[in-house]
């Protein structure tokens, strides 16, 4: 090389350089209809790391990560650091749209969706003081998410965390009756008193609306090779079922009971038990070749150990083995507690006691008629006595409807407060009544408050 | 916008800059004394300072020739001033223009090729669903300004930073030097001409960014597209008993607002200085089902709310406002602050004059304290006057004045005994027309309606200066009755507005800061604030200018680049940096404590192990900590310039005082200086060394 003369070496770096080109044009040669493209084009596809395959195109993404120059690590680390700032100093119009350009220059880190998606809905939304601020932040965050699902087709946890906004944010916060009223009825003018068309645009009720969301990731999660890393599985994909159940058991909260609430009760059971209780998993030890259900009968169990074409001895272990992993699975996800209580509250009396305490509650705070909430309580408690030997006494921790009871003899005692009297033994109206107000005595004075709160509108 | 104002004194600022330069100065004299003296002889300074120990002259340094080395040095800056006074503002101006024309043809107006690509395709990444106006109008003027600070200020940098040491290297300069044209006019020359290549630039980006702005902003936020002008008070605070103190703390990172208590006497207080019905704007209102044009002041609200418990969610925390003349309150504080009459705060500001006197009738101020007598007294007359003297025309009025005066005087003139008679004479008065005194001093206030937080939002409260009324008690009966207030005339006093506001709601707080609470003035058109933010990019540029012309004339064109893109950058982003290290805030220590801490994995509040090791550790660790200070007041801080920036997109006109007067003083402090270095640098440099 040294005794080449100038020109000689410039034609050898020439020649080099058209001699490595060559094996970069062939490897990276792009795919089209009739070839499949060199090998990078044919990783790029098997891996799932163009583009198109990750989700739709973003144009100003694609733009903006080109002219960075592979600067966008930097670029994201030092928005990221002003959207803390922003943040902190509460200028929360500039913190949208720096978590904006974040997710422009990275549309497919997750965590990004994830995190930001989070800090929208919850953390950002908190700092309002007025709900329909409050409100809009939180349809902020699932807006995000939503663009993040359009972006990662693949990602089943954008679309999960997208429908646990508008299901549980929505349904639970302190603001829920807003909230829930709000995503029917958005308070921005801009919707003609409609919902937001963007987070809403069939005008479901938030739990419905959460449950399209859940379908979706659970579509997303049942492709071959794509994992969602949340929860259990089990966790995972009752979530649609279980936004019909959330969905059933705030009709009874918003006073909305006969056929509709039965109807909403029904259409859980249905989803519960048939929808989720029917599908397959895999077994606690990871077995692929056996599939078992949550709601999976004894002989199911023993047609799937009969299968494995063992010996009756060795079947009969893999049949005690099906049964303890049904078992822990049921428990995982709490599956007969549900399943009894979906079935419980579509009967006509469990319905009729619910609907009698509520109503004595109203007539009480908002009609202030104490005689006939007086009525209306003593019927409902009875009632409910009732209902709860039938169907609630095999339920254990049934919180909730130990809870709704304690508050139908709290109601009873209000009411004969303000009416001057004295409070009869709950004893009265049954026996399990009774049992439960002297048993839970220790969560009465925070039952108590939480309703006076309530009925002050605070939640 | 939660605006951090910082006041700007310039007498404070032109006194910092006259010490920093002069200290430089100095350092700049003592090295070229030095200098003067190593050249003076062979062996050098240690020779001379060895000669001047010994006192031995025989054998050591050549004074003749220090002498003459020193008097060069005298000469050498006394003709530098001459020639800095006697630039040719003819020949500045030509080379500026050679300038300009070597500019355009090394390609600076590239630029608006990429200026070009920008605004094309910046509304892809602006388009936001947002409905607030307010905030669409800040993401496209921030967006703008952005993009034309960061477009303007590398041009500025390369084509300063490169002009002079390229023409030195390619010899060119030589047919400029060979010119009759001193030093310091190529360099005054040079600013101007890549100052004007970048006006040029500058305007062209401005003129386009501003239809670009009218044109993208949506039709919604148009309205939004102007300068709102802000009259901003001095906030204090009044605790939960109602005595001057602190907000309380909620716990929020930025330690920005402060607190006040619901159902509280706490307060958040501002008193605004020269407010006048001049600072009233007209509206339009409908009277009778006739619109009729009526004067209004207007003020704009930023409060926060805190709820430390749920509370009534279905409305935002109330707070109220209180417009407040205590001149009860402000005649107890001018009387309780003379010596011995301590007590007499409380109780004038009850009302309760007859207790006052009995005060007063007992006070014996010793000799030494008539100065503070008379002050106190004197404010008394001045506080009162107003109400007992002139229109109110009241004889017990006049009386007390008249004996308030006198023993201002009396404490004036040192006269102890005629004070002492004074005094009584006003502690009988005011024992005697105790009610009639309650009756006409007393604090005056009236408030607006509550209204709620509406936090993050823009809340106008459009205020009638004549519509408000007050319960007083009648000067003749002393029965209640309800008296028209007017503003301006019974609230205002001499031009001070004091203004309270207090949370509503028990249990929950309401944050405040200086800023929160503004008097909104006539608002200005858009542009007027855009071309002031302009001309605060165009003086950034100058500044940029400035310093990459100076380096040029001393270092080659990448080091010059380095080092101003460095200060630039230092300059941004790190001056609060610096200052917790200087001032010994940051936790660690110095380089080389940190340097040992890391090694030994120690925390920062853990003290290292006395010992020499450590002793020495610290000391470097102080020298290298008193270089960084002289770094730290060197390089210039762009922060005032980005501070500046912040005003137009958060809707306010670019403030004079607190954002135009800092950003032009930066600029100017550093040309002076600066032509100064690039001067001498330019004449020590060796022209013919590539």
């Amino acid at each position: 090389m040294m005794n080449l003369t100038a020109r000689q070496r410039k034609l050898f770096y020439g020649f080099l350089i058209v001699v490595l080109t060559i094996p970069i044009i062939w490897l990276g040669r792009p795919a089209t209809r009739d070839d499949a493209g060199g090998q990078l084009a044919g990783m790029r596809s098997k891996y799932k790391l163009g583009e198109a395959s990750l989700g739709e195109i973003d144009p100003s993404s694609a733009t903006m990560n080109l002219v960075l120059l592979g600067m966008r690590g930097i670029a994201t680390d030092v928005l990221w650091h002003k959207a803390i700032e922003h943040k902190k100093k509460k200028n929360w119009g500039q913190l949208r749209t720096t978590v904006k350009s974040i997710t422009l220059l990275q549309p497919h880190y997750v965590k990004v969706w994830d995190f930001q998606g989070w800090n929208l809905a919850y953390n950002v939304s908190a700092e309002w003081d007025a709900v329909a601020s409050r409100y809009y932040w939180v349809k902020e965050g699932a807006k995000f998410l939503q663009k993040g699902t359009s972006l990662n087709k693949d990602v089943p946890e954008l679309p999960y965390w997208e429908g646990r906004i508008i299901g549980q944010k929505i349904g639970i916060a302190d603001e829920w009756r807003y909230y829930r009223r709000y995503f029917k009825v958005d308070p921005d003018p801009r919707f003609n008193g409609g919902p937001d068309p963007e987070i809403n645009p069939l005008g479901l009720d938030n739990y419905l609306a959460g449950r399209l969301r859940y379908l979706e990731a659970n579509e997303k999660e049942a492709k071959p090779g794509v994992d969602q890393h949340i929860e259990a599985r089990y966790l995972f994909r009752s979530k649609p079922a279980h936004s019909l159940i959330d969905f059933a058991m705030i009709q009874h909260r918003e006073g909305v009971f006969g056929e509709v609430s039965k109807k909403a009760w029904e259409d859980a059971f249905i989803a519960w038990t048939e929808e989720f209780g029917r599908e397959e998993f895999l077994t606690l030890g990871g077995n692929q070749d056996m599939r078992i259900r949550m709601d999976s009968t004894d002989e199911e169990l023993r047609a799937v150990a009969r299968q494995q074409n063992v010996s009756a001895e060795d079947e009969n272990v893999i049949l005690e083995g099906l049964r303890r992993d049904v078992t822990a699975m049921q428990n995982i996800v709490n599956y007969r507690y549900w399943k009894r209580r979906a079935d419980a509250e579509q009967q006509d009396s469990t319905v009729e006691a619910h609907r009698l305490l509520y109503r004595a509650e109203r007539a009480v705070f908002d009609e202030n008629n104490l005689d006939e909430a007086l009525q209306l309580v003593e019927l409902g408690l009875t009632s409910y006595n009732l209902a709860f030997d039938e169907y609630f006494q095999g339920i254990k921790h049934d919180e909730t409807a130990i809870e709704e009871a304690l508050n139908g003899v709290i109601l009873l005692r209000k009411i004969h407060e303000l009416r001057g009297t004295t409070m009869p033994d709950p004893g009265k109206y049954g026996a399990t009544i009774s049992r439960l107000w002297s048993n839970n005595q220790a969560v009465v004075p925070e039952l108590e408050k939480r309703m006076l709160r309530q009925q002050r509108g605070g939640d | 916008m939660s605006f951090e104002l910082e006041e700007f004194v310039f007498f404070d600022a032109f006194m910092h800059w006259a010490l920093v330069v002069g200290a430089l100065i100095g350092v700049a004299l003592l090295l070229s004394m030095m200098t003067a003296a190593l050249g003076g002889g062979q062996l050098g300074f240690l020779r001379a300072l060895g000669s001047l120990v010994t006192g031995q002259r025989k054998g050591g340094l050549p004074w003749g020739e220090v002498k003459q080395a020193y008097v060069g040095v005298f000469c050498g800056i006394g003709n530098a001033l001459a020639e800095l006074l006697g630039m040719s503002p003819r020949r500045v101006w030509a080379l500026s223009m050679l300038t300009f024309k070597e500019a355009m043809r090394r390609k600076a107006l590239l630029v608006f090729v990429i200026f070009g690509l920008l605004f094309m395709f910046g509304g892809w990444f602006l388009a936001d669903a947002n409905p607030r106006a307010d905030l669409q109008v800040k993401v496209h003027v921030s967006f703008v300004l952005t993009a034309i600070s960061w477009l303007i200020l590398p041009v500025a940098l390369l084509l300063s930073c490169w002009g002079l040491p390229e023409d030195i290297k390619q010899r060119t300069l030589h047919t400029v030097v060979t010119k009759p044209v001193r030093r310091s006019e190529i360099i005054l020359g040079r600013m101007m001409g890549y100052s004007c290549i970048g006006t040029l630039v500058l305007t062209v980006m401005g003129v386009v960014g501003f239809f670009w702005i009218v044109r993208q902003v949506p039709e919604n936020a148009q309205a939004q597209l102007v300068c709102r002008v802000p009259v901003y008070g001095n906030l204090g605070f009044l605790n939960r008993e109602g005595d001057p103190g602190k907000g309380v703390n909620v716990g929020d990172i930025w330690d920005f607002r402060q607190y006040v208590e619901g159902a509280s006497r706490a307060r958040a207080v501002w008193e605004f200085q020269d407010v006048s019905p001049a600072l009233m704007v007209t509206q339009e209102v409908e009277q009778s089902g006739k619109k009729v044009e009526v004067q209004r002041l207007l003020m704009e609200t930023r409060f926060e709310a805190f709820r430390t418990h749920k509370g009534d969610i279905k409305s935002e925390v109330f707070c109220e406002m209180f417009f407040a003349r205590n001149t009860r309150k402000q005649a107890a504080n001018a009387l309780s602050s003379c010596p011995g009459l301590g007590r007499i705060g409380e109780m004038l500001s009850d009302g309760d004059f007859r207790g006052a006197a009995i005060v007063l009738a007992e006070a014996r101020p010793a000799s030494s304290q008539l100065d503070q007598f008379a002050t106190g007294c004197r404010e008394f007359v001045d506080v009162v006057s107003p109400f007992l003297t002139g229109d109110s025309n009241s004889t017990a009025g006049v009386a007390v004045v008249r004996a308030a005066t006198e023993c201002a005087d009396a404490a004036k003139a040192g006269n102890g005994d005629k004070l002492s008679a004074s005094l009584k004479d006003l502690s009988g008065l005011l024992n005697k027309h105790a009610d009639e005194l309650s009756r006409r001093i007393f604090d005056l206030r009236v408030s607006i309606p509550a209204f709620e937080v509406r936090e993050y939002k823009l809340n106008l409260l459009s205020i009638d200066p004549g519509a408000f009324e007050a319960t007083v008690q009648d000067v003749e009966t002393g029965n209640d009755i309800i008296r028209k207030v007017d503003l301006f005339k019974d609230i205002v006093d001499n031009g001070k507005l004091r203004i309270e506001v207090s949370c509503v709601d028990a249990g929950q707080f309401v944050g405040a800061a200086r800023p929160d609470l503004f008097i909104r003035t006539p608002d200005r058109k858009f542009w007027v604030g855009f071309s002031k933010s302009i001309l605060v990019i165009w003086l950034m540029m100058e500044l940029v200018v400035i310093l990459g012309v100076t380096a040029g004339s001393l270092l080659n064109g990448p080091v010059s680049t380095f080092l101003v893109l460095g200060l630039l950058g230092v300059g941004t982003w790190c001056p609060e940096f610096l200052r917790t290290i200087v001032t010994g805030q940051s936790r660690g220590g110095g380089v080389f404590e940190s340097m040992i801490r890391l090694v030994k994995h120690m925390n920062p509040s853990t003290a290292l192990d006395k010992g020499l090791l450590t002793t020495i550790v610290k000391g470097v660790d102080g020298a290298i900590n008193g270089m960084l200070w002289l770094a730290a007041h060197i390089i210039p801080d762009f922060r005032s310039f980005d501070r500046a920036l912040s005003f137009l997109p958060n809707g306010f006109d670019v403030s004079w005082s607190d954002a135009l007067q800092p950003c032009m003083a930066v600029t100017l402090g550093y040309l002076i200086p600066c032509l100064l270095i690039g001067y001498f640098c330019l004449k020590l440099r060796e022209l013919e060394q590539k």
